[in-house]
This record gives C-alpha cells, structure tokens and sequence, in this order.
C-alpha cells in the first residue's frame, strides 16, 4: 500500500520537468536555509527584548531596591552602634552627631522609599507591596525614632526596645528580600526563556541543518534516478539503433517530462528506420533481379559470340596448319640445295685456298728478295760510308798525336822554371838563416816556395810520361782503324756480289707470283659463283623459315585469340 | 530629717520582712501600690496622677525598685516611674529578652480580666541589669497601670 502510493509519487515526480527536478533540491535546500533564517530573525528579535528586559528594566529595578535595601541595613546597624554606644558612656558629642546622621537617614530613607513606589517601571503588585511596605517602614522608623530618643537618657531600656525595631526592620527587610526575590524570579524567566530559546533555537538550527542536507540529497539521488537511469536506458536503445538494431522497444515514453519526448522522438526515428530499411531492400531486391537478367542476356551473348569465335580459330589454324606444311616443304628443298652447294664450295674453296698460298708464298718470295736487295744496298752504302769515316778517324787521330807532341817542348820549359825556382828558394832560405831571428819569416816563405818549385817539376814529369802514353794510343788505334777499313772494304766487296744475284732472284719469283696469281682470280670467280648460289639457296632457305615461322605465329595468335576470348566469355558469365 | 528616719525605717522593715534582701519590694507591696495610683487617679484625675508617677519624688510611688508605670490601652507609655524616657512611645511591639510582647500581654489583661500578673525582664532601676520581673497589672479607665517585682 505504501509501496504502491510511494510509486505513485515516483512516477509523478518522473513527469515534473528535468528543469524542476534540477532546481528541486536548490529548492528544498532554500526553504530549509529561509526556515533557520525567519526563526533566527524572530529570536533574535526575542533575544534583544529579553535583553532589553533584562538590562533595562529589571537590573535597574534591582540595583534601585538592594541599594535601598542596603541603605535601611546600615541605618539598622547604626541604631544598635548608638545603643551600643549610649551603652558605653561614649561622649556626648559624637552620640549627637550618631544621632543626627541616624535621624536624617531615617528621613532620607522614607524619601527614597517613597520614590521607589513612585517609579514608572513598577508591576501593580510591586506597588502593592512598596505601599505595605512604606506601611510597615513607618513603624519601623517610629521604633528606630524611639530607640534612639531613649537611648540618648535610657541606655538600658533603649537596649530593652532594640528587639522591636529589630522586628520592624526584619519586616521591612524581609519585604525588600521578597521584592527583590520576586524581581529576580521574574529575571530569571525571562533568563530561562532565553536559553530555552536559545536551545530550542539551536536544536532548530540542528535539526533544521540536517534535515535540509538529508532530504536536499534525497532529493538530488531521487532525481538523479529520474533522469540518469532513464538517459541510460535511452542511450543504450540510441546505441543498438545506431548498431541497426531496429527491433529494439524505445522506453520511457510514457514520461511526461523532457525524456518522454525525447523517448517519442527516438521511437519515430527507429520507425522512420525501419521503413527506410525495408524499402531498401525492396531496392535491392529489384536490383538483384534486373543484374540476374543482365547476366542471363549477357550469356547468350557470350554463348553466340564464342560460337563465332571458334569458327573463325578453327579456320585460322586450319589455314596457318597448311602453311605450315607448306613453309616446312620448302624449308627442306632449300635445305638440301644448300647442303650439295656446300660441298661444292668446300672443294672450291680448298683448291682456292692451295692457289692462294701459292701466290701468296711467291709474293712474300719477292718482297723478301726486293727487301733484302734494299737491305743490301744500304749495306754497301753504310760500308762505303764506315771507309771514308774511318779515313777521317785515322786523320783526326794524327793530327792529335802531332798536337801532343807539341807540348813536349813547353814541358821542358816549365821543369827549366821550376828548376830555377827551386835554386832560388834555397838561396832564399841560406839568407833567411843568416838573418837570423828577423829571417825567420821570409825562411818559412822560401821553404813553401821550394816545394812548390819540387811539386810542379814532377807534375811536368807526369805530363810527359802521359804524353806519351797517349802517343802510345793513338798509333794503337790508328793502327786498328786501319784494320776495320779494311774489313769494311772487303765486306763492301761481298755485299755487291750478293745484291746482284738478289736481283736475278727477284725477277724469277715476279714470275711466278703473277702465275699464282691469275690462277686465284680464276678459283676465286668459280668461289664467287659458288657462293652467290650459297646465297640464294640461304635466302629461299630464310624466306622458308620466314613462312615457317609466320605460319607458328599464326598458330600461337590464333591460340591466343581462342584463349583471351575465353577469358572474355569467363569474366562476362561470371559478372 | 524625718525623711531619713523613715528611710531607716522602711529599711528595717523589709530587712524583717519575708521577702529578706534590701532594695526588693514584695507583691503585696506591688499590688498596695497599684491600688495607690488607682485612689489618685480617682481622686486626682489623669494628669495628676501621670505626673505623680513620673515624678520620682513622689514617694508613695518609688519605694526601692517598686514603681508604677501606666499605658494606654493601644500601647503607649504615659507615664513611667522608672524610665521618663518611655513616655510618649509606643511599645505594643516591645519584647523582652526571651522574645515576648510583654506590653501586649498587659493590654490583653488590662481589656479582659482586668488585673492580674504578667512575667517579664526588664532592667532594674537600681542596677541597670536585665532581671526577671514579675507585674501585676490593673485597668485604669482608658489606661492600665502596673507595678512590679524584680526576682532575685
């Protein structure tokens, strides 16, 4: 039952507005903080009059009592120190003026009683009382009045008559105590009105606090049910509806709030979907039927278009098979043609081949002979040409051993000089030592002198003895020049005698080259025939394999054809 | 001279009295002594009376410490043999030592029965010291009028 009504609320609370819900605890969160504020503005208000109260009325009100109160005790303890002192033979003069302060304090004393009862902020029952009291005061004052008159001449009997003014001024006090107790009660109401507010006010304020932040966040994980689970849930119908899942039940449309219509919306979406959906697949469905016709069509014309096509191969390959044959017939001939030509030139070209070295052998033959006739030439020239160098060489050789000669003399002068020298210097040195100590010197100089006198004699000698050597040399050499001349000569001789049979040789083997020659002129021509035959048996033979190789390529087309227009009907019955 | 001769006399007198020691009088004495004021007033009228009473050389009314006092019937002192001072004041409300209202009890005998004994302290006149007194009271008019006994 409570269930069911606290649903109720739920689903009611699922209609409000996402905006209200939003602002629902903001809301109950400021309802409780206006609550704890009008109640603190309204004590606060109490709490200042209770203070006013307080301090403006009753502790006045107070003071002014126990001040008079107190006034009326100490006019009491004056009246037994008189008596006290009546008692004790204290000098006239300071009971007189005991006794005037006492009689003006008594005057004084009905004075402010009287502007007691007499102030504004009394109760009625606090008048009451003052006016008993001012009653009972004048009694009081008549027995004080009467103690102290007696006192003055009757100590003892003043004594007696303190009991009565002590009775008076218990009464009066007592009254005093009674008012003052009244007041004070009356203070301490207002007192304990205030702390009871006061803690009333702050259990308020506790509770108040705790049940705004308790239900503020009942309020905010209520609603943040409210919204977040529904969201959820939609977000996941939204997911599976983006996934294509279009068989998903939309909830929460039932909610009359943002989520409802949210809700409503994706549901027309999910049935827009659908529809969408289906009429797509009618699309399809259509498209697949007209692709199959397509194919059906597109087969027969594969089907006839093969037919033509291996028709047409077949013919071609039947053709290229009979060229084939052909080319291959004719290939053979030209085979065999150039095989018989071939023999035939291989015997030619033999015989050629011995003519040629025939002719060739005479000709290098002669060359050889007009070479070594050249070579023979120039060596009859150099042997006439090494004679007259030799003769030159053998005239040089005299006139330099006669210039040799020549020096003789000259050397034999410079011995003469250097003997003459030589005697000088020793003169030179005899006169140094007969000088003595100053001759020593120019000794020393003659000495050097001497010697190279000594050294240029020999150096003489030596020129002669090489002179002589080289004299000795050159008649050597003249005397082998001449031999080589000789020689030469004889070997000039010879070379003359050959170079004359070279050229009998010569003339012989011109003779035979030109022989040999007309002979390969003749073979070459039968070669050359030969070979041009070669060459047109070679041609049929390259236009054969030409044909042949044509007609293979025919073939290999016409297999290529039969096979990209297979491929062709493949690709267009698979499509 | 004739005075102290009576004095002496009188002395004599209570030493050979019952009652024994000097300067006490007895409750006959207080009672005869009553009855004096009562003849004067009678005779003499208030005033006189008062006067004779509160004169304490009127001896017929001072004897040792015998005296008459007289109040009204509302409590006031109007005359005093002992203490002049009292004249004039109001002591209905007076207590003794032991807290009792003496001079009410005296009214309420002086408005009732009209005479008869009320116990007390009260200074002695000779002394000055706070003894027991013993009073015998008598309506008087308007007035009461009382003498007393002090007990040894």
């Amino acid at each position: 039952m409570l269930s069911a009504r606290l649903q109720a609320a739920l689903r009611l609370f699922d209609n409000l507005s996402i905006q209200i819900k939003a602002s629902a605890a903001s809301a109950v969160l400021l309802i409780c903080l206006s609550v704890l504020c009008a109640n603190a503005y309204l004590t606060s208000s109490h709490y200042a009059q209770g203070l006013r109260t307080l301090s403006q009325d009753m502790v006045p009100k107070q003071r002014a009592f126990s001040q008079v109160s107190d006034a009326i005790v100490a006019t009491h303890i004056k009246i037994f120190r008189y008596v006290s002192w009546a008692s004790n033979s204290v000098s006239e003069k300071l009971m007189k003026s005991l006794y005037d302060e006492i009689d003006s304090d008594l005057d004084r004393l009905t004075d402010r009683i009287n502007a007691l009862a007499k102030r504004p902020d009394l109760s009625a029952a606090e008048r009451a009382s003052l006016q008993a009291l001012l009653v009972k005061w004048q009694k009081c004052k008549s027995h004080a009045q009467d103690t102290i008159d007696v006192g003055r001449t009757d100590p003892a009997m003043a004594t007696m008559m303190l009991g009565q003014a002590d009775d008076a001024f218990k009464a009066v006090d007592g009254d005093f105590a009674r008012m003052s107790q009244a007041i004070t009660t009356a203070a301490n109401v207002v007192k304990d009105g205030l702390y009871t507010d006061a803690q009333r006010n702050k259990r308020l304020i506790i509770w108040g606090a705790l049940v705004g932040f308790l239900v503020s966040i009942v309020v905010t994980v209520t609603v943040g049910m409210s919204i977040v689970r529904p969201i959820k849930s939609i977000t996941a119908v939204m997911r599976q509806l983006s996934a294509g899942t279009v068989s998903v039940e939309v909830t929460n449309r039932d909610r009359g709030d943002e989520i409802g219509q949210m809700a409503e919306a994706i549901d027309v979406f999910r049935k827009n979907m659908i529809e969408m959906h289906a009429m797509e697949q009618a699309n399809h469905q259509a498209e697949q039927r007209r692709a199959s016709e397509r194919r059906s069509e597109m087969q027969d014309l594969a089907a006839e278009f093969e037919k033509s096509v291996q028709q047409i191969a077949r013919e071609l390959t039947q053709a290229a098979t009979a060229m084939h044959q052909n080319a291959e017939a004719m290939s053979r001939g030209a085979t065999e043609a150039r095989a018989k030509s071939k023999a035939i030139s291989s015997v030619v070209t033999v015989t050629q081949d011995n003519v040629e070295s025939v002719a060739n052998s005479a000709d290098e033959l002669a060359h050889t002979i007009e070479e070594l006739a050249t070579q023979t030439n120039a060596a009859r020239e150099l042997t006439d040409e090494t004679v007259s160098e030799s003769e030159n060489a053998r005239a040089k050789l005299q006139q330099l051993a006669d210039a040799v000669t020549q020096i003789v003399p000259i050397t034999g002068l410079i011995q003469a000089i250097a003997q003459q020298t030589n005697l000088l210097a020793l003169n030179a040195t005899i006169e140094a030592a007969r000088a003595g100590v100053a001759g020593k010197g120019f000794a020393v100089v003659a000495g050097e002198v001497k010697s190279l006198a000594q050294q240029t004699a020999s150096a003489t000698e030596e020129i002669n003895r090489k002179i002589a050597a080289v004299n000795a040399s050159c008649g050597a050499v003249v005397k082998i020049i001449q031999q080589v001349a000789g020689a030469v000569g004889r070997l000039g001789q010879g070379t003359a005698e050959m170079a004359a049979a070279v050229g009998q040789q010569a003339a012989a083997t011109q003779e035979i080259s030109l022989n040999a020659q007309q002979a390969a002129n003749s073979s070459r021509t039968v070669a050359q025939n030969i070979l041009e035959l070669d060459e047109k048996a070679g041609e049929n033979d390259s236009a054969s394999t030409a044909a042949l190789e044509g007609a293979r390529h025919l073939l290999s087309h016409a297999a290529l054809l039969q096979e990209q227009a297979n491929n062709f009907l493949r690709h267009v019955r698979a499509a | 001279m004739r005075a102290l001769a009576f004095l002496l006399f009188a002395a004599l007198l209570t030493a050979a009295a019952p009652a024994g020691a000097t300067g006490y009088g007895t409750r006959a004495e207080a009672v005869a002594m009553v009855k004096r004021v009562q003849d004067m007033f009678k005779k003499d009228g208030a005033q006189a009376t008062f006067h004779a009473v509160s004169d304490k050389s009127t001896k017929s009314f001072h004897d040792r410490d015998l005296y008459p006092f007289i109040y009204n019937l509302s409590g006031t002192c109007v005359a005093h043999g002992a203490r002049p001072a009292l004249i004039g004041k109001n002591l209905i409300d007076l207590k003794d030592q032991d807290g009792k209202y003496l001079i009410r009890e005296m009214v309420a005998i002086a408005k009732g029965p009209g005479n008869g004994w009320v116990d007390y302290k009260w200074p002695n006149p000779l002394n000055n010291k706070i003894e027991d007194k013993s009073s015998y009271i008598e309506r008087m008019g308007n007035y009461f009028v009382g003498v007393g006994i002090y007990k040894q």
